[in-house]
């Protein structure tokens, strides 16, 4: 077993290196060749057969379609410019010979290795793996081709091998693996690409006008159910579709397939740099406020305002009152003649150079002349993280500027680098705080191969108490409304201890239920160190101690973190009560921002189960708080003791609420889909994990989100 | 209570807060994604109104008798948004006036610079050599260059080619300045794969009474009149 999950291993470099190939610059600014049209798979091309064509960049397309009694649920990210990436969830009726249904999940890939160029003869060319973790049924490569004639009409030609070489077989090397029905699946098979039967297909797609696009093609694509006989009655090798576009972001697609099938699809496109909120609607900030000249008004720049007993209250209540009009929360603050530092909240904007701009112009309109130097110091659960030097002089020179400009002359350094300044004092009234809120919940345990689409929807109330600085005690209590997330025809039969396996128990039996209920502690040991340690009922299965160390120094790209947890399992019903399993877990991470918005985590350690192992997770994230990401964990666990899936992997998904109101929030929506709820490579999910908590605050994230700053 | 009405009590129950929540936290106010769904169902098929001229009469001297100071009156979004506008701050020829709406519009010598709280806000621009030429009434070439943000909040910079040239004097009737002198003013952009034209009427001594100037490639124009200067 030790084979596979280092040939995965190799996989995901390879992956790797195609992604890094595919995120680098384009020779000589040439562009992808770009369609919005999808095949029946829900992935660019023509209809069976796929083409060299890629979607824009960052596109993500949620399709269904329904073909000869197979549903394919399919979702497709513009990884990179020319690396496309697909999720299927697909459901074949009748695929067993007892006559059982087949949920199958399924994974893609292209890429587009050679661009078109204007004036130039030689076609896009792709390389492509279609149901590629696991001999699949759908698994099969390709090679295509695709030249535009016209604006409006593109011919694609390619060799295809497995399920896309099922028919009109021109030659043959190497061997393919058969799929095994009912094998754990989830496998890297990279033996067997581009091994076997080779078979040469054609398509043709014409957009008749801006709605309307007809397709064609030569298909040698067909597959097989476990008896082995074809999905799809074939009674031609042509095929004919077409595809209207009845608004901006939705398509209906009809096609008819093998001179037999009549296939249906409707998809939804969305591009996270396209918010249809638009830039956001959000209230204006105060202008900034000039001074008078020191010649025509000396006595505007006296210094002896400072020594006033009445200026501390005065410009508390001020500045306070200024900045929580704009959901900024003043904790602390320290001022001289020449110098103001404030620490506070940012509740309100995704981006913190937001946050930053406005509290700048408040204070040029609050401070005296005298005051040059504008410290903002943000904190978040207690910790001051960064520290933002603006000159007071260069706010007013700039304001009608672009950003740049104010970002050149901003100093960013570490909260800590520097002692606290004299006679910085919190605001009274800051703690203790409660918060609390009141919401629905939707709980999906997605994909569970004997019932799609399982689980409750409910309430959960959750409370937050500030004891003090970075003295936070949290928790939440969810009580069920409607559902099925209990019921489970069959148990866990896992091998391994049932650290994730049970969770259709713990739906059932935690009704209401105490999710989280912990105490933590936030803290600065000392420069670039961040630290957490929570106890309590840390997550819905497990409870216990988690300890956190992160060095993330304020300008670096890179942060490492130390997480050690020592938990028990937590009863089925979900409140005081412990089972008898114990463990050690926790894990070594580094981070890295690799630029352009392409994000890197590796944790190396100790999983709940016991199994030792790491997760390799890559993300896109978009500036305006969308995130597409993918993660897979390999552990000792063998792909048999795992189960199906054969290891731990999925992809997730962060929205912004601000897309769709257009308002400035920094709520966002956040989902994971992973292949099943297994025991092996099963992380502990403890709230407040420091990375996420400290970076939006330092300088490479700041930068990225420095456009905002005058907004 | 029968088990099914107890169900359906709950789930209304759950409806109605998936549409109110209910928080005191700070960083959870402001509308749910469910309730501006909602508002954008009803809004649906609704199409706006453009501005009539009695409503713009009709708020002029509301708007004079309110603002202290310079005020301005804007039609916004298709000559359908109405607003009167009043001086917020002045440094040097920069000038912000803000709605009560909190959208504000700073203006370069008479010309758009800014826009905060429209949506696809015009975040900042150069049209020092435009203000040049349009206020001393001069005809002549000038570049200016516009600033926007992307989807992602990054600054896209556009840089146009303009020519603007001396149209008619005309006669204009000013709320608050009587009857002056004005010379119609129109400045042709070009750039980015834009194309934009703004008039202007300008009087003695360079004020910019009327005018009608683009703003960006999806709020488009707006329509400006200085009602005291």
């Amino acid at each position: 077993m030790k084979r596979i999950t280092s040939r995965a291993g190799v996989s995901a470099i390879a992956v790797a290196a195609g992604l890094a190939a595919g995120v680098a610059p384009n020779p000589a600014g040439t562009e992808p060749l770009v369609t919005d049209s999808l095949t029946l798979f829900g992935t660019p091309g023509v209809l069976s057969m796929p083409s060299a064509e890629v979607l824009k960049d960052a596109e993500i397309v949620a399709s269904t379609t329904a073909i000869g009694g197979q549903l394919r649920n399919t979702f497709t990210f513009q990884i990179a410019p020319r690396l496309t990436g697909s999720f299927r969830y697909s459901r074949i009726e009748g695929y067993y010979t007892d006559g059982e249904d087949l949920s199958d999940r399924s994974f893609d890939l292209k890429f587009q290795l050679v661009e078109e160029q204007e004036g130039k003869w030689w076609p896009a060319v792709a390389i492509g793996l279609q149901d590629f973790l696991g001999t699949g049924i759908y698994s099969g490569e390709y090679i295509v081709a695709t030249k535009s004639v016209s604006p409006r009409l593109r011919f694609s030609a390619g060799l295809g091998w497995g399920g896309l070489a099922r028919y009109g077989v021109i030659d043959s090397f190497g061997t393919r693996e058969a799929y095994v029905p009912g094998d754990e699946g989830g496998q890297v098979n990279a033996t067997s690409w581009f091994q076997g039967d080779v078979a040469a297909f054609g398509g043709v797609s014409f957009r008749a006008n801006d709605r309307l696009t007809l397709k064609a093609e030569y298909s040698t694509a067909g597959y097989l159910d476990e008896a082995g006989n074809d999905l799809l009655e074939r009674e031609s090798p042509w095929n004919f579709g077409l595809e209207y576009r009845i608004r901006d972001n939705t398509r209906v697609q009809a096609a008819y397939i093998g001179g037999s099938e009549l296939a249906v699809q409707l998809s939804f496109s969305t591009n996270p740099r396209k918010p249809v909120a638009g830039t956001g609607s959000e209230a204006a900030p105060l202008p900034v406020a000039g001074r008078p000249a020191r010649r025509s008004d000396p006595g505007a720049w006296e210094t002896d305002w400072a020594d006033d007993p009445a200026a501390k209250p005065g410009l508390r209540r001020v500045l306070g009152e200024a900045m929580a009009k704009e959901g900024l929360i003043l904790e602390a603050m320290a001022f001289d003649a020449r110098s103001v530092e404030l620490r506070y909240r940012n509740t309100r904007f995704m981006a913190e150079p937001q946050a930053m701009g406005r509290i700048a112009r408040i204070l040029t309109r609050a401070m005296p002349a005298s005051v040059e130097s504008f410290k903002l110091v943000p904190v978040v659960n207690g910790m001051p993280t960064s520290r933002v030097t603006l000159r007071r002089s260069d706010v007013e020179e700039l304001e009608h500027e672009g950003s740049a400009p104010m970002l050149a002359r901003a100093d960013i350094s570490d909260a800590r680098s520097a002692p606290d300044p004299a006679g910085l004092e919190p605001l009274p009234g800051q703690y203790p705080r409660f918060t609390y809120s009141l919401a629905p919940y939707l709980k999906l345990t997605a994909f569970d191969p004997e019932a799609p689409l399982r689980g409750d929807v409910g309430l959960r109330l959750s409370g937050r108490y500030d004891i003090a600085t970075g003295w936070v005690l949290a928790g939440s209590i969810t009580k069920k409304i409607a559902g099925n997330g209990g019921e489970d025809e069959d148990p866990s039969t896992s091998v391994l201890p049932h650290v994730r396996s049970d969770g259709a128990l713990y739906a059932a039996k935690g009704d209401p239920a105490i999710e989280t209920l912990t105490l933590a502690y936030y803290g600065r040991p000392g420069p670039d160190l961040y630290s957490r340690v929570t106890v309590g009922l840390l997550e819905p299965m497990f409870g216990g101690v988690s300890g956190e160390l992160l060095w993330k120094p304020v300008n670096s790209r890179l942060a490492l973190g130390a997480e050690l947890n020592v938990v028990k399992q937590r009863d089925y019903d979900q409140l005081f009560s412990f089972r008898d399993y114990e463990v050690v877990t926790g894990h070594a991470s580094a981070y890295y921002d690799f630029g352009n918005g392409y994000h890197g985590t590796l944790d190396v350690g100790r999983y709940l189960a016991g199994d030792w192992g790491a997760t390799v997770a890559l993300d896109r994230e978009f500036d305006n708080g969308w995130k597409l990401g993918a993660y897979a964990t390999f552990t000792d666990v063998s792909a048999e003791d795992f189960g199906e899936g054969s290891f731990d992997k999925g992809i997730r998904v962060t929205v912004p609420f601000s897309v769709f109101t257009g308002q400035a929030t920094k709520q966002v929506a956040s989902t994971t889909i992973r292949s099943l709820a297994r025991d092996g490579g099963a992380r502990l999910s403890v709230n407040g994990r420091l990375y996420e908590t400290v970076r939006d605050t330092h300088r490479p994230e700041l930068e990225d989100r420095w456009g905002r700053f005058w907004r | 209570m029968t088990v099914l009405r107890a169900g359906m009590m709950a789930a209304l129950a759950a409806a109605g807060l998936v549409l109110a929540g209910c928080s005191n936290d700070p960083t959870k106010q402001g509308p749910s994604v469910a309730q501006l769904a909602l508002q954008s169902l009803k809004g649906r098929g609704e199409k706006p109104k453009e501005v009539t001229p009695q409503q713009i009469a009709a708020l002029v001297p509301v708007a004079l008798n309110r603002i202290r100071g310079s005020a301005l009156m804007a039609l916004f979004r298709d000559n359908t948004q109405l607003a009167a506008l009043g001086e917020q701050e002045t440094r040097g020829p920069w000038r912000t006036y803000t709605t009560t709406e909190k959208q504000t519009l700073t203006l370069y010598r008479g010309l758009v610079a800014e826009t905060r709280g429209l949506n696809y806000d015009l975040m900042s621009s150069e049209v020092g050599a435009s203000a040049a030429l349009v206020t001393a009434r001069r005809g002549g070439e000038a570049s200016r260059t516009m600033r926007w943000l992307d989807g992602e909040g990054h600054e896209v910079a556009t840089r146009f080619a303009c020519r603007i040239s001396r149209d008619k004097v005309e006669p204009l009737q000013t709320v608050t300045a009587g009857t002056v002198s004005a010379v119609r003013m129109v400045e042709i952009c070009r750039g980015g794969g834009q194309t934009f034209t703004n008039i202007y009427q300008v009087g003695g001594g360079g004020t910019v009474w009327n005018s009608r100037q683009w703003i960006g490639p999806e709020n488009g124009y707006i329509a400006l009149q200085l009602l005291r200067r």
